[in-house]
């Protein structure tokens, strides 16, 4: 790539993160909304939070749940990723469908698959108290929220790490072997470090999305009146009747105060990226590690996390979708209905909702990815101040909560004049999904291109090669695979994508989440349960194709 | 860099020009007939509502039956969404929707007082309930009673509390019984929750001592509709206090287990608002479908879906409300804007912290 044109990719990148984050930084030091009348410059809004001792109790929270979840879904995640792609698991490939799941059910309907199952009467707690006369946890408490959290971002953590393990060439595993070392230690020691970039970078965007939790803390903490940021929100939309935005947009700011630091401290540590380079012009063998007796241990950790995190839950969802009463007292055999799902026919703009969520997440993200890819490309292997300015930049719209997001990149869409007639379109819903996800899915294709040694694209070079022949037909290919990760990965957040695009929503582009969350409002759970069984029996038949698809490629 | 920060700023500038409220409204045309045909001309009509789209569905489909030229946009979202939306399309000058309905009976007023609305007087004002109409800007279009709904596996129907008063003593009984059983919406993070706070607090004196029982069991307090009533339904709450008594009542068509109560002392009934905005588009057609709003067709559609009808001819439109009801309306006049002053707001929210939350 020549310097303009990498240049021009990254400026251009730029200029679409930055909108909506500057409308943001503006609104915050106004006295109302930006483009109200009479508006003047005052730090009141940073006063009002500062001084809020529910802002200071959110952000401690937020913190705490933040710091638990990635503690969790690190370790775990990067665990199971080597389970599934370097080990000689039992039954991996029938398994690995199922360990996504937890990523493309909507959280809020997923958290009430948990109070289904675990809640106070949850089936399996009632299940539980007839055993030993009491339900021996309180699902309401901070402990739960963070092992929920940490454990249904385990996909997130494990989807990096899967794809960067299936890069590496296993001479590297069979050294540490042939010289005596264990399958643990080989794990521990060797395998893991060599995808550290992969689990660095999940670890910074886990700890973002814990700033960014929504649905779980709405249904699981607020029975305790426990804030975090994303439901502090909601107080300051209402503490003064309409909505103020400059006080949203101080937390915003708070945020991504938190994230540069992070971001500084995550490229120290990776300072010297040649370390993790797999992919060299040597061809490598790819062989499973034997681990031996561990199989079953192994196979039980895996099972345990599914059962808890993704089973039971989504099962109790599934269950509840066809009950008409459940809980204490109800019995369930005489409560069983196809109601809800009957309703749910009758709903207006269903198949429009759906068609219109399917064509977002499958064909828009996979323009995301490309789009992901040609940045990368932009800013891959050049040593530049633009190309650090980049890595600061991405992470940046994530630091907005998704309501804000959306409220900003809307703001953005209406009152700049020559985005105004895209609007109402699906090509603004995907933007907003595209730049807030952005982080999400460069990193994704980045950690592949980490591991691609430099004498590959040289020798490229030496042999003639333009830089852009170099990207198209020596760096694109050996990332295929990650590319395609990549794609699944966008491909089930833009299914359950909602928040980000609310405001650009309108008759004609409503997508799944938009007609959830209104059922919800009016308190229509039976629907919105009805509703989620048939979205997670899409997503499901969907991973189960490309389990197929994959097998049939490999074999 | 520089240069592109530079101009972000400059254009972030530029659009806080763009800020002014039309204030042009076309007259409205002299006969009825003229008014139709000025609608079907415009041939849109947007609307922005908060009532859940599965719900305004058989109302939409009679409308576009009735004026077959009329293409509707339906976009149903929150309150807050629908406020935020519209001021920000109203100040990009790029136009908005046709018709704003929605619960949020203090943010619709408020628009209203802000110069949002364009007066229209409805050809059915003379048949609606007392109170309905607001400088003909803003029209009340459901009459939907705030109730206490229970569980009835929890409660056993002899317990079951009739008045506010009864609510105290069965609360204030058993404080130990109660304790994280009961739920409501949280008037901090709820502006519904807000709305029926203060409103309770200004109806009756009888509210504080409801408050002080409340704040006495530790209540739970929920920002949406939905995490609550699946908590009443499955019977981790007992009681949920002042809830929207249309969807409590639909979920009972399903769940009998769930039992509403409307107090017989007072019962505070809510509106949903609907108004023109001056920036309206289609304004004729936005007239058509004020009208027809408040039809006795389309009030019986909405009765249909447990919302009762504001006009003096219907009753309850077959909603159900016992005898002897006795409704407080939430009134549609200055008393909602009184709520959105700060200053008033925040000492309510300071009465209820002391009295519920620093308990």
């Amino acid at each position: 790539m020549t310097r303009p044109f990498r240049i021009g990719i990254i400026a251009a990148t730029a200029v679409a993160i930055f909108a909506p984050l500057l409308l943001v930084l503006v609104q915050s030091l106004l006295s109302g909304p930006f483009f109200g009348q009479n508006v003047h410059v005052t730090p009141d809004a940073f006063t009002y939070v500062f001084t809020d001792g529910d802002f200071w109790r959110a952000l401690r929270n937020s913190v705490i749940i933040s710091i638990g979840m990635t503690a969790i879904a690190v370790p775990v995640g990067a665990i199971l990723a080597f389970l599934f792609v370097r080990s000689d698991l039992p039954g991996a490939r029938w398994l690995e469908p199922l360990m996504l799941a937890p990523m493309f059910i909507s959280s809020l309907v997923l958290s009430f698959g948990f109070v289904i199952a675990f809640g106070p009467v949850g089936i399996v707690s009632l299940w539980v108290r007839d055993m030993i006369g009491f339900v021996p946890w309180n699902l309401y408490s901070l402990h739960w929220l963070i092992l929920i959290a940490g454990l249904t971002h385990v996909p997130h953590v494990f989807i990096y790490a899967s794809s960067a393990l299936r890069n590496l060439g296993s001479d590297v595993e069979d050294a540490a072997r042939s010289t005596g070392a264990g399958p643990l230690r080989v794990v521990l020691t060797v395998s893991l470090p060599m995808v550290r970039p992969a689990l660095l970078y999940s670890a910074v965007l886990v700890f973002f999305l814990g700033f960014e939790l929504f649905g779980l803390p709405l249904v699981l903490a607020d029975p305790q009146g426990v804030l975090v940021l994303a439901t502090y929100l909601y107080k300051l939309t209402n503490i003064l009747g309409v909505p103020s935005y400059q006080l949203m947009a101080v937390v915003v700011i708070v945020i991504v105060a938190i994230a540069l630091p992070l971001v500084f401290l995550q490229r120290k540590l990776l300072a010297t990226s040649d370390r993790y380079v797999s992919i060299k012009g040597k061809a490598g063998n790819q062989r499973r590690v034997a681990i031996g007796k561990w199989k079953w241990p192994a196979l039980a950790l895996i099972v345990a996390w599914l059962a808890f995190t993704v089973i039971l839950p989504v099962a109790a969802l599934v269950f509840r979708a066809f009950l008409s009463s459940w809980g204490e007292g109800a019995v369930l055999s005489e409560s069983l209905t196809l109601e809800h799902f009957r309703e749910l026919a009758g709903y207006p703009n269903l198949i429009r909702g759906i068609v219109n969520t399917f064509l977002v997440a499958s064909v828009g993200g996979a323009l995301s990815v490309g789009l992901y890819a040609l940045i990368s490309l932009a800013q891959h292997r050049w040593k530049s101040r633009w190309a650090t300015f980049l890595d600061y930049s991405v992470l940046l719209p994530r630091a907005m909560p998704g309501i804000i997001a959306g409220l900003a990149i809307f703001w953005v869409f209406l009152f700049v004049p020559f985005l105004q007639p895209v609007r109402s379109t699906l090509i603004s819903i995907w933007f907003a999904y595209t730049l807030v996800w952005m982080a999400y899915g460069m990193r994704l294709v980045q950690s592949s291109m980490l591991q691609i040694a430099p004498d590959l694209e040289e020798a490229g070079r030496i042999c003639g090669a333009t830089g852009a022949q170099v990207s198209r037909y020596v760096t694109l290919p050996l990332i295929r695979t990650g590319l395609m990760g990549a794609w699944l990965l966008i491909f089930v957040t833009f299914v359950r994508e909602y928040s980000t695009g609310v405001y650009l929503l309108s008759p004609g582009t409503e997508v799944i989440g938009s007609l959830l969350v209104s059922q919800w409002a009016t308190g229509a759970v039976d629907t919105v349960v009805a509703l989620s069984t048939i979205n997670i029996a899409m997503v499901m038949g969907g991973l189960f194709l490309l389990t197929i698809f994959r097998k049939k490629q490999n074999g | 860099m520089k240069v592109i920060l530079a101009s972000l700023i400059a254009a972030g500038l530029l659009l806080t020009g763009c800020n002014r409220v039309p204030d042009s409204v076309a007259a409205t045309p002299a006969t009825y007939p003229e008014l139709i045909a000025a609608g079907q001309r415009e041939g849109g009509l947007s609307i922005y509502s908060n009532t859940d789209s599965a719900e305004a569905e058989p109302l939409i489909e009679a409308f576009r039956k009735r004026y077959p030229g009329i293409a509707v946009e339906y976009a149903d979202q929150s309150s807050v969404e629908m406020y935020s939306r519209f001021i920000a399309e109203v100040a990009a000058g790029q136009g908005s929707a046709d018709v704003l309905w929605g619960s949020a009976m203090d943010l619709q007023l408020k628009l209203a007082a802000d110069g949002y609305a364009q007066p229209y007087h409805s050809r059915e004002s003379d048949a609606l309930l007392p109170g309905s109409n607001w400088r003909d800007m803003v029209y009340a279009t459901t009459r939907e009673p705030i109730v206490i709904a229970y569980n009835k596996r929890m409660i056993p129907a002899a317990q079951v509390p009739r008045t506010h008063a009864d609510l105290v003593r069965l609360l204030r009984d058993k404080p130990e019984r109660w304790k994280g059983r009961v739920g409501m919406l949280d008037p901090e993070r709820s502006g519904l929750g807000f709305l029926f706070y203060a409103n309770d607090m200004q109806t009756s004196p009888v509210a504080k001592d409801v408050l002080d029982a409340l704040g006495a069991i530790d209540p739970k307090l929920y920002s949406s509709n939905g995490a609550v009533l699946e908590r009443l339904v499955s019977g981790e709450h007992a009681i949920t206090y002042n809830m929207i008594g249309s969807y409590m009542l639909k979920r009972q068509k399903k769940d009998p287990n769930v039992g509403v109560i409307y107090p017989t002392d007072y019962t505070m009934t809510m509106s949903r608002l609907a108004l023109i905005p001056k920036a309206a588009r289609h304004p004729s057609a936005a007239k058509l479908f004020m009208d027809f709003l408040l039809s006795a067709e389309a009030q019986t559609l909405l009765a249909a879906n447990k919302m009762a009808p504001v006009r003096a001819d219907m009753g309850d439109g077959g909603v159900g409300f016992p005898a002897g009801a006795n409704f407080k309306p939430i009134k549609v006049d200055e008393s909602l804007l009184g709520e959105l002053d700060p200053v008033h707001r925040l000492a309510l929210l300071q009465t209820w912290r002391r009295a519920v939350r620093d308990r």
